[in-house]
Parts: C-alpha cells; sequence; structure tokens
C-alpha cells in the first residue's frame, strides 16, 4: 500500500546541511500495525510526514496506492491526505473555535461532502466522546482531546493512520487508553496504522516495529 | 456555504484583531470619503456659483481683443449697435443683453447700521433679460420717467465678501440680505468721496435697492441700462457704448462654435464653460494632493493591517497546519481567508463610510461660509454622492484583500510540515 525508496531529507540550518533521514525504503501494508521508534531527533516525525505527504524527501520517492506522492499537485496531495490517510499529532491539534462535532467533521467540509451527523455521532461514540459533541476543545481533558483528533483521522475511514507520538502529552493511565484505542480501531476497521512512539507498550502491540537511529532504519 | 461558516467563525473568535482591522479600514475609508467629499463639494459649488452667474448657454462678449497682445492693439474697440447686428447673425444667437458702464467717477450714500456711508463705487447699467429672473414681482427694470427711485440691484457675493473678508477682521456686525433690502440709495454721479476736495456733488439720482443677483459686478450697484445711457450722454460720453454684452445661444453646445466664430472676427469672448475649464485645470492641483494622500493612506493601511494580520497568522500556524493534513487544498485556505477579508472589508467599509459622513456634517457646520477660494465662498463644502460610497466600498474590500492576501499567500505557499514548526 505504501512504499518507500531510497528517502532521504535534507534540512539546511543556516549554512548547516543537517540530514534528518539516509536511504530509507520500507513498505507498509494493507492493515498492518506497524510502530516506529527511536530516540527523540532520530527522524521518526519527519520520516512519518514524508509518508503522509506532509513533506516531500529530499531524494527518492513515496508511492501510495500505486501513486507517486511526489508527482501528485497540492491540489491531488490534499484530496489523497483527506480521504486515505489520517493523522494525530502529539499535540492535541483541534481547532479552538469549532465545538467537537465540527472538528470532526471539518474533513467532510475539505471534501465537499454532506456532514452525516449521525455517522460523525456513531465516530464520537466509538471514541468515547457521544456525550461532548457540542463542547469546544478547552472544555475538554487532554486524553478527551487526542480522542477527539483520533475521531477526526478516521471520519473519512481511511487506509492508512499516522500517529506522531499520541501519547507522548499524556499521562501512563490516559496514554493505555488512547493505546487500547488504537488497538480496538485497528481489529474494528483493517486500517494500517503507524505510529510513531517512545512508548514501549505501543511497540509491544505493534505487529512490527521499525526502529530508527540517526535516521537510519 | 460552509467555508463562509467557517469564515464567520474565525472572525467571531479573535473580536479583538478583528476590531483592529475594522478600525483600520474604517478610517482609510473615512479619511479617503472626507479628502474626496471636499473635492466635489469645492467643484460643485464653483460648477453652482458659475452656473448662477451665467446659465452655460451664455458666452459674455467683452470690449477689446481676444488675448492680451489682441486687447493691445485693439485697446480702444468698443462694442456698439453695429457690434450687435453684427453678432445677431450667427444662428445660434438668441437673445443679446448689453452691460455698459458709467463712464465716470461715481459715489454712492446709504444709511447702514445707523451710518451715513458714502464711498466711490461703480455704477453699471444692465437690460432686463441678464436679470429678469432675480427681480422681486411687480419691480420694473427701466429708468423711471416719474421721478421715483432707481431699481438697484446689488451682488449676493457682496453681502458675504463684506461679512467674511472685512466685517469678520474688523469686529463688525455682520449683514444679511435685510440690511440692505429696501434701502434708500443716493447715487452720486460724477462725484468722488476720495476726491471730494476737487469737486462737488453735481446730481444726485434716488436709487432703491430691490434685490440682489448673482449675475451682477461683485464690486458696484447695478442699474437699469437706460439710467446709464442717459448719465452718459448728460457728460457727453459716447453713447451706445458697451463694455460687455451677455449673448445666449440656443443651447449650451453651440458655445464653442460660436465663440470660436466671434474670436476669429476679433471679439473677446468668455464663457461659463471656457471659465470652468481653467478652474477644474486649477481643481487638478487639488485631485492630486487629494489622490497622493489618498495614496499614501492606502498604503500605509495595507501595511498596518497587513502586518497585524501577518501576526494573528504566525500565530495560527499550526492550525493552519491541521487544516493542510486533514486534506485542506491552498486554494481552500485562500478562500476561507478571502472570504474574511471580503466580509471585513465591506463591514469596514461601512463603518468607514458612515464615520466619514458624521465626519464631514460636524466639518461642515463648522466650517461653512468660512472659506473662500476664487472670491466666492464655499458654502458646501463637502459633497458626496451614493455612486462614490459604492465605490468607496469595493476600496475597502480591496485594501482588506490586498492587506491580507499578501501575508496569507506568504504562509500558505509554505509546505504544510512547516506549518508545524513555529
Amino acid at each position: 500500500m505504501l512504499t518507500l525508496s531510497g528517502i532521504s531529507k535534507n534540512f539546511v540550518s543556516g549554512r548547516k546541511k543537517i540530514s534528518a533521514l539516509y536511504d530509507i525504503s520500507l513498505k507498509i501494508d494493507e492493515g498492518e500495525f506497524v510502530a516506529l521508534t527511536g530516540p527523540s531527533g532520530s527522524g521518526k516525525s519527519t520520516l512519518l510526514h514524508i509518508m503522509g505527504g506532509l513533506d516531500k524527501p529530499t531524494h527518492g520517492e513515496v508511492v501510495f496506492q500505486d501513486k507517486n506522492l511526489q508527482k501528485m499537485n497540492d491540489k491531488q496531495l490534499s484530496e489523497v491526505r483527506n480521504s486515505s490517510i489520517g493523522f494525530v499529532f502529539q499535540d492535541d491539534l483541534l481547532l479552538p473555535h469549532f465545538t467537537l462535532f465540527e472538528n470532526v467533521a471539518l474533513p467532510l467540509m475539505f471534501a465537499g461532502r454532506r456532514v452525516d451527523e449521525i455517522e460523525i455521532k456513531r465516530i464520537l461514540h466509538e471514541v468515547g466522546l457521544e456525550k461532548h459533541l457540542n463542547h469546544k476543545p478547552f472544555e475538554l481533558s487532554g486524553g478527551q482531546k487526542q480522542r477527539a483528533c483520533v475521531a477526526r483521522a478516521i471520519v473519512m475511514n481511511p487506509v492508512l493512520v499516522l500517529a506522531d507520538e499520541p501519547t507522548g502529552n499524556l499521562d501512563t493511565k490516559t496514554g493505555c487508553e488512547i493505546i487500547n484505542l488504537f488497538k480496538e480501531l485497528h481489529s474494528r476497521h483493517k486500517m494500517a496504522f503507524v505510529i510513531a512512539t517512545h512508548d514501549a507498550q505501543i511497540a509491544e502491540a505493534a505487529q512490527r516495529t521499525i526502529h530508527i537511529i540517526d535516521g537510519k532504519i | 456555504m460552509r467555508l463562509i461558516y467557517f469564515s464567520l467563525k474565525d472572525i467571531a473568535r479573535r473580536p479583538t484583531e478583528n476590531i483592529l482591522v475594522l478600525v483600520g479600514i474604517s478610517f482609510a475609508v473615512a479619511a479617503i470619503f472626507i479628502l474626496s467629499s471636499l473635492r466635489l463639494g469645492i467643484t460643485n459649488t464653483l460648477y453652482e456659483s458659475a452656473v448662477k452667474k451665467n446659465p452655460l448657454s451664455q458666452i459674455t462678449i467683452r470690449s477689446g481683443g481676444s488675448s492680451f497682445l489682441k486687447l493691445l492693439e485693439s485697446k480702444q474697440k468698443t462694442l456698439g449697435e453695429s457690434d450687435i447686428e453684427e453678432i445677431k447673425k450667427n444662428p445660434a444667437v438668441r437673445i443679446i443683453a448689453p452691460h455698459m458702464l458709467y463712464q465716470n467717477l461715481a459715489s454712492v450714500e446709504l444709511e447702514l447700521m445707523d451710518q451715513t456711508l458714502q464711498t466711490d463705487s461703480l455704477i453699471f447699467g444692465i437690460s432686463k433679460e441678464t436679470i429678469e429672473d432675480d427681480l422681486p414681482a411687480g419691480i420694473a427694470w427701466k429708468d423711471p420717467s416719474d421721478g421715483s427711485p432707481v431699481p438697484v440691484l446689488i451682488s449676493r457675493k457682496l453681502i458675504d465678501f463684506y461679512n467674511f473678508s472685512l466685517a469678520s477682521s474688523a469686529g463688525l456686525p455682520q449683514l444679511d440680505e435685510d440690511s440692505f433690502k429696501d434701502k434708500t440709495i443716493k447715487i452720486l454721479p460724477g462725484y468722488s468721496s476720495f476726491f471730494s476736495a476737487n469737486g462737488e456733488i453735481k446730481k444726485v439720482l434716488e436709487g432703491r435697492i430691490v434685490g440682489f443677483s448673482d449675475k451682477v459686478d461683485l464690486i458696484g450697484a447695478t442699474i437699469p441700462i437706460e439710467t446709464v445711457e442717459i448719465l452718459n450722454a448728460e457728460e457727453g460720453r459716447a453713447q451706445k457704448s458697451f463694455n460687455k454684452l451677455f449673448v445666449t445661444l440656443d443651447s449650451p453646445a453651440s458655445v464653442d462654435l460660436v465663440t470660436q466664430e466671434l474670436e476669429e472676427k476679433g471679439y473677446r469672448v468668455t464663457s461659463l464653460q471656457r471659465e470652468f475649464k481653467e478652474v477644474s485645470r486649477s481643481l487638478k492641483y487639488v485631485e492630486i494632493i487629494i489622490f497622493v494622500l489618498s495614496g499614501i493612506i492606502l498604503v500605509s493601511s495595507i501595511l498596518l493591517i497587513g502586518n497585524s494580520i501577518w501576526m494573528t497568522l504566525l500565530r495560527r500556524t499550526k492550525e493552519l497546519g491541521i487544516m493542510r493534513a486533514i486534506g485542506a487544498t491552498r486554494g481552500s485556505l485562500y478562500l476561507i481567508f478571502f472570504i474574511e477579508a471580503v466580509i471585513t472589508g465591506f463591514i469596514g467599509g461601512i463603518i468607514g463610510t458612515l464615520i466619514g459622513k458624521a465626519s464631514t456634517f460636524i466639518f461642515q457646520k463648522l466650517l461653512a461660509n468660512q472659506i473662500t477660494l476664487a472670491s466666492v465662498s464655499i458654502e458646501d463644502l463637502f459633497a458626496s454622492t451614493w455612486s462614490f460610497s459604492g465605490w468607496l466600498l469595493l476600496v475597502s474590500v480591496a485594501l482588506s484583500i490586498l492587506a491580507s492576501g499578501i501575508p496569507i499567500f506568504i504562509i500558505c505557499k509554505k509546505e504544510p510540515r512547516m506549518l508545524f514548526i513555529k
């Protein structure tokens, strides 16, 4: 489903060239549950961004569902991110002025699709937030906000969910709840999950672990 | 519709920032409104004042040449009956109303503010056709053969001129038309109050101020032309010699052609249309100043509003990153902010126009009649039209789009990943 071939990524910081990823090649199959582990600064987030079309590699190519992401224009890439890939970030990145319901419905809005109220409520029920659909993000706890981000990531029924340190800002108990939620969703929806994490529990729960150090796997 | 809803929510969540942007737009619009209303007000007043003086279809032929050189060459030339006959030949000519100057020194004497005022004055004679619109009902504009007072008209602008140029600075009481209406005036032909030692009052002509006109000369008393003819004749001056002929044509469209034809014959012709073109040329400088000031205001506003929006966007880059991550194209982000800019610009434009309207109303009350330009007191200092307000609303929306467009374009151009990096 997702193939990365010879991916390198360099950044320029002032006069200094920083290499974040070196010649990475990997494959993610449909319905796989993959943990991407490694120390801070090893290149996990950069790799995840490249997988999801949020960033372009300096070298190499990313093929998602037989389509080369580098050859897509902004509109096509946005469409892929909208319909086929879901993102969950470390920070609970919700739009503060929208209710939970509206935040979850945002991908539908950008897809130009009708907002199916019943479907949104069902997804919020699935992540345990059915009672909070009219709440604004500031009225929720950290764990609830992260659940809302998960709901938003799966609302378009994507084939791949990319999560970048989803438990990084949560306490152990809440982190466990989020991991369990990922497991449940994986078994129920058969979506592929790639989770960048330090969390050993996630790594244990994953079908495969990709370890990355200094930009190499 | 959803994007509009999104934009409205976005506006509502940032009241302080949007109020600042609205204030910026409103004040820029208000300033442009005031400047442009001032330009239109001055132009309108000068135009109306000129039209009051002379209808658009009228030309004035003056004695002398059509240029300074010709004037020198033919300075002895006067206008007489033969000229009237010559001008009448033009088929576009409808009425010829002569204007005659009493060709000697003269003084007038009248009771004003419980004082007897005696001053040297020019005495003009004009025919009824020129001023009949300004004559009160029942007043006959002709030389009285029965010994009753001669009807006298004075310039309406003379009262304004006295009030604002003399009375205000000298601390004298202000006068109005009622101060002069029906006053008896003594006309002293051939006598100068300044050079009284060298002469004596030979004749006293009793007159009565019957009304006011914008068509008569500013300084002096205007009486029926027949009376001036008699006075000139009594002193042995050239008879039927006119210093001006007011020629009314069949339509304003004939003015240019007839003016050209008469100038080719050596006449010195002026017309309202030509005067107005000259005034408009002078006003071009005012327009340039207003254009430059408006430009400075617009550019400053764009920079200030743009900076405010730039700061807002910098704080919101993560939000933009989320939107890009969940499928927003650059185009949809542009559209969201474009809608916001249009809404903000529209509201700012309406507020700015209202502020401008209110300010011009206040300035009008404070400054009306305080400003004199080209001897015309500017009564309606400000003027605006609905179509101008409409244009200003478009300017306001364009200002808002331009001010927000550049920062939005720069931010949205970034790769989505970069938006997550503060």
